[in-house]
């Protein structure tokens, strides 16, 4: 396998799908339960996490040994520690893939092929990851390149097709019941944003680090605006009822009829998240992939590809026994979990490192 | 005896009688070699032998009375008068009778004089020849009428009739243990990088093959990923096409024998250009442009989107349509996949009939084929009419592309596709259209990303992508990796002469 090698700009367009994909579909639902009419600021605040995240990312890289996240790790908790922190961090990982996949497979069993096994519709797209995957993250980059503008693209047309029919008064009168519940929808927000840690992985593979940092805030500031914009036109559209569907823009883009004909395009709904579904996914896979080789060494990473896979097959399955226990878990804990293995935990690695090479370069300082 | 005299190896004999045994048992069974017996200067006995056909025999024979005349002096001395006169004409000296067997076939002839151990080679090599016609795959409206054809050196000559300068560059190899055909790889030296030449010469000479009878054979052993049904070169018989790449700093590789040359490296987009964009009027080629890019996706998509609508979102169908195409559809026995695969498989034996059949039954076939695809096929109630019209528009789409090559590689993989989407709907749909963009992310021509400029992204060469620019305005040459680009000469149009200047 080629190790192929990507540009900011390629890393900076995935980084973006892998964000947006499920938030758009998802999110105004959850932040409607949380933040009620104020619902629309919670990706604002919310991009917080993600500039904080991003500059994280880029500390760690600037700290680490090649830029791999695992030898800091062993550098810095010494090798037995350092090597099961990475798995855990890997494991963690393949837990919140695993959820992403569920909850793919339950969207499309539920809205659209009721009698196809979910294990199919799961089983197909892990394959053209697996695909996608042992092309290397530069044949990825290609891919999405070229299907990340299409699915923008579909994911605004639908919100333009949707603007006759939005009331702006919806979201009056803001801050109803104060700044808590907005704090609260900001974390959840907070809690997808939190998933750009994941480049960790993929910076060592960019040939134009250096201008990273440009890209990367520009990206989170993309993501701010096109989750403002599914935010506000879902919530316009539905108001607080937006609060009962698991999927408010997909039930939104059932109100889009033009001319008669133009009608029922959920299927295109479907398509547009599947896509999106497919870049966040692979990216996991590849990252989870890229992760194991590292921590154990190995040195072809393809063979890698179809383990892994089966692996994150049946993880999906393992997860629970069904949609409800997933739903729970994210409505109650899953923020929390997230944001402490994305951003609190690498946070503290970093600490810590940096406390430790300052006690280096002290004693350094003293022997000499 | 006779297996010492078939070696190439032996030595040429001074004796022109042992010399004559030696040839003879070289060209035994060759029925197609002839010889032809001279004095040189009434006095030497020298032999000519060549291959009919293959060989000015006039001017052979001319020879053959000029040097009868020749004065030659007496004693040892004239060895070397025959030398002498010998290069007056066009000739030159061959000291194996392996060389002496290739220049035969070339179509020179060979002469062979007694006390001499070598033979001189007189380049007499011609033979008929097919005129320069109009190119027959890729004809334009507007634009030049000739095309390539099956001689090498004609092909060469009208490239280099087309670019005069020193720098186009054409290196030659030779092909197939048996065929020896010749290869030529054309270029514009400070216009196509130097790897690219070096790369195309290495793949070229790693081929171990029997035969090359068409630049098909070499194709195959060149492109970068031969498990791909997308070709990675392009094959034209068409000089301005070849002209035109070679000057955006490509490389062109002729092969003896075919009119048809390849072209290296290419993207996908340069499949959907035809050199006749560059001839009309900028904004209509636009337009054409266009209409190729969305014909693209109904020859690959139009079947399957039809079978996962029918079959999955009846929904999306407007209720109007949704029931003529009930209706229609109401006393066919099959499922709509099934339906599509019937017609498609139909339609492409048709095509490839239509191809193959001689000319005096052509006609019969398309009829027979309007009844097949058309009325007959929809009254015998084995297909509905709104498939009969989808499988028309998608083979109409397939024709749309101005590469015969894309077009066919899009059919095959309507195929695959058209079966998921019957399985899967529009998700299987998208799932093999994921698959095929996953397989053209990974594509490489000659080390240039199949996808270009596109992804990755190089935004300076969209223009040639998403309009036809006109002159002036694509100066930028593409950048086809590792090489600089650069720029064309070029400046914007100015306005010159009296009329167009405003009072």
């Amino acid at each position: 396998m080629v190790q192929g090698r990507i540009s900011a700009f390629q890393l900076a367009i995935l980084m973006f799908q892998i964000i947006l994909s499920s938030s758009v579909l998802l999110m105004p639902s959850i932040s409607t339960t949380l933040s009620g009419k104020d619902m629309w600021m919670t990706p604002i605040l919310g991009s917080v996490t993600g500039y904080l995240t991003i500059w994280l990312v880029l500390k760690l890289h600037h700290l680490s040994p090649n830029g791999s996240f695992i030898k800091l790790l062993v550098g810095t908790f010494g090798k037995w520690i350092g090597l099961s922190m990475s798995v855990a961090f890997i494991i963690f990982q393949i837990h919140i893939l695993a959820i992403t996949t569920r909850d793919y497979g339950e969207f499309i069993v539920t809205n659209f092929y009721l009698k196809t096994p979910i294990q199919v519709i799961i089983g197909a797209m892990l394959l053209l990851c697996a695909w996608v995957v042992k092309g290397g993250i530069e044949v990825m980059a290609r891919t999405g390149q070229i299907f990340i503008p299409i699915i923008t693209f579909c994911t605004l047309i639908i919100c333009i097709l949707l603007f006759p029919e939005l009331n702006p008064s919806e979201i009056l009168p803001m801050f109803e019941r104060g700044v808590q519940p907005i704090m609260k929808g900001t974390i959840v927000v907070g809690g997808w944003f939190c998933q750009v840690t994941l480049i960790l992985f993929i910076l060592p593979l960019v040939k134009d680090v250096k201008v990273f940092r440009k890209w990367g805030y520009l990206t989170v500031t993309a993501i701010t605006v096109m989750m403002l914009i599914a935010n506000l036109t879902v919530f316009m559209l539905m108001g607080e009822s937006t609060a009962f569907f698991n999927y408010p823009l997909f039930t939104a883009s059932r109100y889009i009829a033009y001319a008669e004909f133009f009608e029922h395009v959920e299927a295109v709904v479907m398509m547009v998240w599947v896509l999106g579904e497919f870049f966040k996914i692979s990216f996991y896979y590849f990252v989870i992939q890229k992760g194991i080789a590292e921590t154990f060494t190995v040195t072809k990473p393809a063979i890698l590809v179809v383990p892994v896979g089966l692996l994150l097959f049946t993880s999906t399955f393992w997860l629970a026994r069904d949609f409800r226990m997933i739903g729970e878990f994210i409505s109650n804990a899953g923020t929390l979990y997230i944001i402490t293995g994305n951003v609190i935990f690498p946070f503290l690695v970093y600490c810590i490192a940096r406390i430790k090479r300052k006690i280096g370069s002290g004693q350094a300082q003293n022997k000499a | 005896m006779t297996a010492a005299f078939h070696s190439h190896d032996q030595a040429i004999s001074p004796h022109i009688d042992q010399v004559r045994a030696q040839m003879e048992a070289l060209l035994a069974d060759c029925s197609d070699a002839a010889y032809l017996e001279c004095m040189i200067g009434k006095k030497v006995k020298g032999f000519f032998y060549y291959f009919n056909g293959l060989t000015n025999e006039e001017r052979l024979n001319e020879i053959r009375y000029d040097i009868a005349d020749w004065n030659i002096d007496e004693g040892s001395e004239w060895l070397e008068s025959i030398a002498q006169e010998v290069t007056a004409f066009n000739c030159s000296r061959t000291d194996s009778f392996t060389d002496m067997m290739d220049q035969m076939t070339l179509g020179n002839a060979i002469l062979l004089v007694d006390g001499n151990d070598f033979g001189y080679v007189f380049s007499l090599s011609e033979w008929r020849k097919r005129a320069i016609e109009d190119p027959v795959a890729e004809s334009v409206i507007r634009g030049p009428r000739e095309g390539f054809t099956e001689s090498l050196d004609d092909n060469i000559a009208m490239l280099r009739r087309r670019i005069r300068k020193s720098s186009l560059k054409m290196k030659g190899i030779e092909i197939g243990e048996y065929t020896k055909t010749r290869v030529v790889i054309g270029f514009i030296e400070g216009l196509a990088a130097p790897e690219l030449i070096q790369e195309i010469e290495e793949r070229l000479s790693a081929i171990v093959i029997d035969g090359v009878l068409e630049s098909g054979n070499i194709e195959e052993y060149i492109e970068d990923q031969p498990y791909s049904p997308f070709p990675q070169l392009i094959s034209t018989e068409r000089p301005d096409t070849v002209a035109g790449n070679l000057l955006e700093g490509r490389a062109v590789i002729f092969t003896d024998h075919t009119p048809f040359a390849l072209i290296a490296p290419i993207s996908l987009f340069s499949l959907m250009q035809s050199p006749e964009d560059y001839y009309q009027r900028f904004m209509i080629s636009t337009f054409i442009r266009w209409l190729r890019y969305l014909f693209f996706l109904v020859a690959l998509l139009a079947p399957s989107a039809y079978v996962a609508l029918l079959t999955y979102h009846q929904e999306m169908i407007p209720s109007a349509l949704l029931l003529s195409i009930a209706k229609s559809r109401e006393s066919i026995p099959f499922p709509a996949l099934v339906e599509a695969f019937i017609m498609e498989t139909m339609f492409e034996a048709l095509r490839e009939a239509g191809v193959r059949l001689p000319k005096q039954v052509g006609a019969a076939v398309s009829i027979v084929g309007a009844l097949v695809i058309g009325q007959a096929a929809t009254s015998a109630g084995l297909v509905s009419s709104p498939m009969v019209m989808v499988v028309a528009i998608t083979g109409i789409a397939s024709f749309l592309l101005p590469h015969y090559s894309i077009g066919i590689s899009i059919r095959l993989l309507r195929f695959p596709i058209m079966l998921m989407a019957g399985m899967l709907g529009l998700l299987g749909l998208l799932i093999g259209v994921i698959g095929i963009v996953i397989h053209l992310s990974g594509l490489r021509s000659f080390g240039v990303p199949y996808l270009s400029p596109i992804a990755p992204m190089m935004v300076g060469e969209w223009k040639d992508v998403v309009m036809r620019p006109q002159g002036w305005l694509s100066r930028q040459r593409p950048r086809l990796t590792r090489s600089g680009g650069g720029f064309r000469k070029g400046e914007r149009r100015k306005n010159v002469g009296t009329s167009n200047r405003r009072e």
